[in-house]
């Protein structure tokens, strides 16, 4: 069995892939675990394509600095080794095909369990929405829109987005979807970016690498208008993206702008900035970060659009405004880099078709509540949801059932309470007759109870031992 | 040139599916069993996707002699349970097209009310049986329901196996091509039911990924052994 992991620009064929459990399955393949790599995926596409592009994509980057491409290895699942197209009879054009890809898997902290006890990719979905309306439907506790937690997240992704811009040549990822952005807060602030075969090389003259006519896929509603259908994204499509995210992922909602984008119509976003932050400098209405983010989603202007790397010095001026330095510094350790060098970019006016407006936060319509069987006329079902086979288990370790071990120990500890509470009552004096005849029916309770204890103990010592000593 | 106005409130607009299912005495055994099965399954695959959930609103529509809302409209993310249906009595076409023509029109004035937009709703509608009640008094309902002046008219698909009429389902969706299925010859209600509820919810997660585009489609769930009911070719 090869190991791919010793083998970064590798070719590998099918058949040296030992295939594990269907891990999911869309429109442009399906993706396997590998049992014998747990931390890696086989992508298997449905229509083979171009071994070269995701050859160049395995071998970059070619040049820049070390600190960013441990970056992209850090938070993306990048490409490690390409599959080849198996040609039964040497036809050439199999040659140049590849099969699949095998890529790394997202750890496993990158996953969120719902009330059902199924733990489910962390997407960025979650964050698109009120939190209180996804912890009434989830379970799940989220950061309250606009908190240092949530600007951490864009922060980590537009650190990734900034190493991907400066490696050489420089990378576009031209579908970074909710499905695609995956988030986590147990270490700080994380994201790990996934779909990468998807991502394109680009010359310094923006032109692509690749120039096959491969069409790249675009998410409805995470893709720039800007793109004209039938055309691939370019490196200004990230860069929109991004703008987007912050958006909704600071903001906590949809915002459903691209329709009206593309309807030529200009528009105003009323962005909710919590009371408290709403005096601070760095988030008032002439902010440098609104103005950013509106340049980043022109339309009029895509040219114009904020570099990832403004992004990064904008956001960490921000995050040190409201006090969350912390924060910042544990997307560096997690991403194993420090603080940008590049300067804020000054304010150019902002592109005419996009205005950011920092609103003072409204308050949000009280959460719904959740619809028991009971409301249904029907007889309704109490037992509790089967749980399905397909809930996109993309991460290492297999999730255990909740509760087993925690059930066990819940019960150790009222065992021993009940244990260390009847003793005590012993030691009590005891008056009266009534009192008396309690506390020597306690006394055989906790005699006959120890007596049992010291058996069983004694009968798993011999046990342990027996073996030992050759009994 | 004028701005519109995009603030927290606004949301994308809502694609509602009504499951209407015939819950008369022959679905009783293992039909109806089926079909309690694999509910709670369409509940989590659609309810447990954030990105589904929000755009997809879920109702189920049952019909016997009479016909119940046996779950409201609703976001499955927010269902604890769905509810267990039990299989009685006759099969009425027009106690559910009636049901039907008046539950829509009030959620769609509730959804309204709460600041939802909708896209025009889709009936899923599936009968293992023919109509038992009065020819005239369920063509009159289902012309109630397909009015072409009422604004909230829904899109039909039907589904029917076992005595199903193809005919009868025809009629249902309006003679449209690629609306109405029935099971292959010989197909047992124990493949059909699973199949039919797992294309269920792939037409609804196709159909919820098109909402996003701003433009949405109802995708026609492909079912290995259903067959699409040819349409008549006139006179």
């Amino acid at each position: 069995m090869t190991d791919v992991r010793s083998a970064p620009a590798g070719m590998l064929r099918r058949g040296e892939l030992r295939l594990g459990e269907l891990l999911a399955e869309g429109g442009e393949g399906r993706v396997f675990a590998l049992p014998l790599q747990p931390h890696l995926v086989f992508k298997e596409y449905q229509h083979p394509f171009s071994r070269d592009h995701l050859r160049d994509l395995v071998s970059w980057p070619e040049g820049g600095d070390q600190l960013l491409a441990e970056r992209v290895r850090a938070c993306a699942s990048w490409p490690t080794a390409v599959v080849e197209a198996q040609s039964p009879r040497g036809a050439s054009a199999a040659l140049s095909l590849a099969e699949g890809v095998v890529m790394p898997r997202a750890p496993r902290r990158f996953a969120l369990r719902h009330r059902d006890g199924v733990t489910r990719l962390a997407t960025l979905s979650y964050l698109t929405a009120d939190p209180a309306y996804r912890e009434v439907a989830y379970g799940i506790e989220l950061p309250a829109a606009f908190t240092p937690e949530r600007l951490g997240i864009v922060y980590a992704l537009a650190r990734l987005l900034e190493a991907f811009e400066k490696l050489q040549p420089a990378v576009g990822h031209g579908d970074l979807s909710a499905k695609n952005v995956l988030w986590s807060l147990q270490r700080g602030p994380e994201v790990f970016v996934i779909d990468c075969d998807n991502c394109e090389r680009f010359g310094p003259d923006g032109e692509p690498g690749s120039q096959e006519g491969r069409r790249r896929a675009m998410t409805p509603n995470w893709d720039d208008p800007a793109v004209a259908p039938g055309s691939n994204p370019g490196l200004e499509a990230d860069r929109y993206s991004l703008a987007l995210i912050f958006l909704r992922v600071a903001g906590a909602a949809n915002f459903p702008v691209q329709a009206r984008q593309r309807q030529g119509q200009a528009i105003t976003i009323e962005f909710p900035v919590p009371r408290g932050y709403a005096s601070e400098v760095l988030l008032g209405p002439a902010a440098p970060l609104w103005d950013m983010c509106s340049r980043g989603l022109s339309l009029s202007d895509p040219g114009g659009r904020p570099p990832a790397s403004a992004w990064v010095a904008e956001l960490e001026a921000v995050l040190d405004a409201v006090g969350a330095a912390g924060l910042m510094r544990a997307v560096w350790a997690t991403q194993d880099g420090g603080p940008t060098r590049e300067h804020r970019v000054a304010p150019a006016g902002g592109g005419a078709d996009v205005t950011i407006r920092p609103v003072v936060a409204p308050p949000r319509p009280a959460p719904p509540r959740r619809l028991v069987a009971a409301t249904a006329p029907a007889r309704s079902n109490a037992q509790p949801l089967p749980v399905p086979q397909t809930a996109y288990p993309l991460f290492h370790e297999a999730t255990s059932p909740p509760a087993v071990s925690r059930q066990f120990a819940d019960g150790v500890v009222i065992a021993l309470r009940w244990w260390l509470g009847a003793h005590r009552v012993l030691l009590r004096p005891a008056t009266g007759a009534r009192a008396g005849r309690r506390w020597g029916g306690q006394l055989a309770l906790c005699a006959a109870v120890d007596l049992a204890g010291a058996a069983v103990g004694l009968f798993i010592v011999a046990m342990a031992t027996a073996p030992v000593l050759g009994i | 040139m004028s701005s519109v106005n995009v603030g927290v409130e606004e949301r994308y607009a809502v694609f509602p599916f009504y499951l209407c299912l015939d819950v008369s005495a022959s679905m009783a055994g293992a039909p109806i069993d089926s079909v309690n099965r694999e509910l709670p399954l369409l509940r989590s695959s659609v309810g447990e996707d954030p990105a589904i959930a929000e755009v997809i609103r879920f109702g189920i529509v049952t019909f016997s002699d009479v016909a119940h809302t046996a779950l409201p409209l609703c976001d499955l993310s927010l269902v604890e349970a769905v509810p267990e249906l039990a299989a009685q009595g006759r099969t009425s076409y027009s106690a559910a097209f009636d049901h039907l023509r008046r539950i829509i029109e009030d959620d769609y004035n509730t959804g309204r009310a709460g600041g939802d937009k909708w896209y025009r709703p889709a009936v899923v509608f599936v009968s293992d049986g023919r109509p038992t009640d009065d020819p005239e008094r369920w063509r009159a309902a289902l012309g109630r329901l397909a009015d072409p002046s009422w604004r909230r008219r829904p899109n039909i698909l039907a589904f029917g196996f076992g005595d199903a009429d193809p005919s009868i389902l025809a009629e249902v969706v309006g003679s449209q091509p690629n609306r109405a299925f029935v099971a292959d010859e010989g197909a047992p209600p124990s493949r059909v039911v699973p199949e039919l509820m797992s294309g269920l919810v792939k037409s609804i997660v196709s159909s919820s990924a098109s909402v996003y585009t701003g433009s949405a489609q109802l995708v026609v769930p492909e079912l290995p052994s259903m067959h699409a009911i040819p349409v008549d070719q006139l006179d």
